[in-house]
């Protein structure tokens, strides 16, 4: 691919994310695109033939800079390196020039002709400011080429200006200290690297980059000294200095050729409402405080209203005994009519009860999404999170698993590193997810009189075991590591539109639905049935003599220390969760005869209120938040951590950590509120201190890896 | 067994094999749901 004739001439295409790069490939080579993969990495190459100049254009991945961090990165440098194209189009956003102009720093230092194309003028001309592409090309020592991409805008004259790219282009110049090391650097490696890479190997050895270091060779014990001679002169690291040169020389540029109608250094209202909300100290409080704002309105009140409406009116008052009274009078078999009204009505009913709490989540947290504020959110919680051996590149997946655990898990791999990558996909359904909020909804309204702390409790008990998990599980030998770097786009603020929020509510509520009618219903049907039924196929007048009460008996004991273990149905309800989340409500419509109690007038409510102290409630809760998720989430975990083994051990230590979380709050909570104190009081102490000699220990599993450093040798 | 409880039962059972066969799609499908929020669109 070096050099070439005039027919296979290569150009690279290169830029940040999201700064239209594919817009352009797609313009410059039409409908002769082929698309591959890099080797070793999943990542596309596309390549494209532009017929105009008769050339080949190899579209390299969206990266911010050329660090030897990400696979995107490196597979970006390795093309430019060996198979040196013969041009490079580095395409700027010039709507964010300063963030843009930084990888450009750094292309220009490979000596490769470079022509920029600087994309959305047609932006740029509406918001009022003026760029000189004449001042900018002079300063930046290449030509620069003003187009927008996706309105064909300067085609012409980039393909002009392909054509004639031949010159190596000057790098960006930084400091007279940096540039002298620059030069005895490139002294000790001439004759070793090409020549027309010492310029960039000699930048890369000075900010220690790892991948440059390891092609130096030798040579690095002589370089390193003049690295730390600098070093001591600045007072500062290498790496910092370049980097802080880079965007100084940056700012330089963009100051003498881009003229804003903004007052130079003045900020934008997206910037003057961040300044607060990701305020190192308001952050977070402002977080919580939305936070309990949205389950106040959806759960508390607005949606609460909803919820007792569609309870006592539309199921208690309208279809239970609409449904019933219809089956009798046509004389309909009463077994069957028992299957109809008691199972798939009352256990449905029951889940779709909370639909109009969930409506009015989804239109809140639509608003919230859609305003930009959950973006700020990652960046908040990144502080945060990096104390707890995880990126803020973990708290995405989190955040799309608040809708659903199947696309957050998947979302893990969007983390570089592997341990990042599975300790996110193992931890990411801690968090609540929209199926587990009926169970949040029902414990709050049964034993906490509706109270929208309960949500806030449950997203803060999630959360807590997510960094608690970061710490643990980094200490676990196949996990162990640094986090990766986050760095994320902002995108402005701006009012949700209407049309928007009503497209998302909807779809998120027919998705709740469907999930009802589905998966819900045969659940339900299969719990009456077992519930109505003994083993001899005799209707039971008892609910404890049935099937399904025999089944829970069998296994009820071992929740006995978390305080809900003396009645069946709980540990019924928690295993039909296995299959979704919402089941438990269902289950518990089922078992706990809301059919008869709707036309009471009553709710499930209030039996669940006499069968569990509020604190045993929250620890039924605490299990069913933190256990193991729906099949269809462990089905995305299989598939993230790439063997049924990672997989069981995954969902262990997830049932694992909720046992022992419930039993702790259930244990030292009724110690403290009501003075009960046994042998598994002492277990509870127990296990807090286990887990205090876990996370402060710095080798907490030495056995364990010792055992596979023998395994290996 | 009347003719109501028959045809009753009939649409019951219709109903049940057609939400499992949702459910099993909808689980099979689980692969992608076309909600472009995994990385695998993000990254390409």
């Amino acid at each position: 691919m070096d050099g070439g004739t005039e027919l296979s001439r290569v150009i690279a295409l290169a830029g940040n994310p999201n700064c239209g790069k594919t817009t352009l490939f797609n313009r410059l080579t039409g409908s002769s695109q082929k698309v591959g993969n890099w080797p070793g990495v999943t990542i596309d190459r596309k390549e494209g033939r532009i017929k105009a100049i008769g050339a080949v254009l190899v579209d390299l991945p969206g990266i911010y800079s050329l660090s030897p961090y990400s696979p995107e990165e490196v597979v970006s440098r390795d093309f430019l390196l060996d198979s040196r194209p013969d041009a490079i189009i580095n395409i700027v956003d010039a709507t964010n020039m300063e963030r843009n102009l930084y990888l450009t720093s750094q292309i220009l230092d490979m000596g490769i002709p470079t022509v920029i194309a600087l994309n959305m003028m047609d932006t740029v001309r509406r918001d009022g400011t003026v760029i000189d592409t004449e001042k900018l090309s002079k300063a930046l020592g290449c030509r620069v080429v003003g187009i927008s991409a996706l309105k064909g805008e300067g085609m012409d004259e980039l393909l002009e200006a392909i054509s004639s790219a031949g010159e190596t282009p000057k790098p960006v110049r930084l400091s007279d200290p940096l540039e002298k090391s620059i030069s005895e650097i490139s002294g000790k490696l001439e004759g070793k690297v090409p020549d027309g890479h010492l310029r960039w190997y000699s930048v890369k050895a000075l900010e220690r980059d790892v991948l440059a270091i390891e092609r130096i060779g030798e040579s690095w014990e002589e370089i390193s000294e003049i690295i730390d001679d600098l070093e001591k002169a600045e007072d500062d690291e290498s790496d910092s200095l370049v980097a802080s040169e880079r965007y100084s020389s940056i700012s330089d540029v963009v100051v003498s050729s881009v003229k804003t109608k903004r007052a130079s250094g003045g900020y934008t209202t997206s910037d003057r409402i961040d300044r607060i909300v990701t305020n190192r100290w308001l952050g977070l409080p402002i977080f919580a405080g939305v936070m309990f704002l949205v389950y106040y309105i959806s759960i508390t009140t607005v949606g609460g209203w909803g919820t007792d409406w569609v309870n006592d009116v539309f199921f208690g008052e309208w279809t239970i005994p609409g449904a019933a009274a219809w089956l009798e009078s046509m004389a309909v078999d009463p077994v069957l009519t028992a299957f109809i009204v008691d199972g798939l009505i009352a256990g449905v009913g029951a889940v779709l009860g909370f639909l109009p709490q969930m409506l009015v989540l989804f239109v809140l947290l639509v608003i919230l999404e859609d305003s930009g504020y959950m973006a700020r959110i990652a960046f908040v919680m990144d502080r945060v999170f990096r104390r707890f051996g995880l990126s803020g590149k973990s708290f995405i997946p989190i955040l799309i698993g608040t809708g659903c655990g199947v696309p957050g898990i998947m979302a893990s791999r969007t983390i570089e590193s592997e341990r990042g990558r599975r300790i996110t996909a193992m931890t990411t359904t801690f968090i609540p997810c929209s199926a587990k909020l009926p169970i949040i909804a029902l414990i709050a309204g049964a034993l906490f009189g509706g109270s929208a702390l309960v949500a806030l409790a449950s997203y803060f008990i999630g959360v807590l075991a997510i960094l608690l998990s970061g710490i643990i599980l980094k200490k676990w030998p196949s996990l162990s590591g640094t986090p990766s770097e986050f760095i994320m786009e902002l995108p402005p603020y701006h009012i949700p539109g209407v049309a928007t929020v009503i497209r998302s509510t909807f779809e998120k509520g027919w998705a709740f639905v469907r999930k009802a009618g589905t998966f819900i219903l045969l659940a339900c049907g299969i719990i009456w049935f077992l519930s109505a039924f003994d083993w001899s196929m005799s209707m039971v007048g008892d609910i404890n003599d049935s099937m399904l009460a025999d089944i829970g008996n069998a296994i009820t004991w071992i929740f006995v220390p978390l305080g809900w273990g003396d009645e069946w149905q709980f540990s019924v309800g928690t295993i039909t969760g296995l299959l979704a989340k919402e089941n438990v409500v269902g289950t518990f419509g089922v078992l706990f005869g809301f059919s008869e109690v709707a036309e009471a007038g009553d709710e499930i409510w209030p039996i669940i209120g006499a069968m569990l102290t509020p604190i045993a409630g929250f620890s039924f809760l605490a299990f069913n938040l933190l256990c193991a998720p729906c099949f269809a989430a462990i089905g995305a975990m299989r598939r993230e951590l790439g063997t049924w083994k990672a997989t069981g051990a995954a969902v262990l230590y997830q049932c694992l950590l909720a046992y022992a979380v419930s039993m702790v709050i259930f244990q030292i909570g009724s110690l403290l509120m009501y003075g009960t104190f046994g042998i598994w009081t002492v277990a509870a102490f127990a296990t807090v201190a286990l887990a205090a000699y876990i996370l402060v220990s710095k080798e907490p599993f030495a056995r364990a890896r010792q055992k596979i450093s023998e395994a290996a040798a | 067994m009347n003719f109501a409880t028959i045809a009753v039962g009939l649409a019951v059972a219709a109903v049940l094999v057609f939400a499992t066969y949702c459910s099993v799609r909808s689980f099979r499908n689980g692969k992608c749901s076309g909600c472009k929020e995994c990385g695998k669109c993000k990254r390409r």
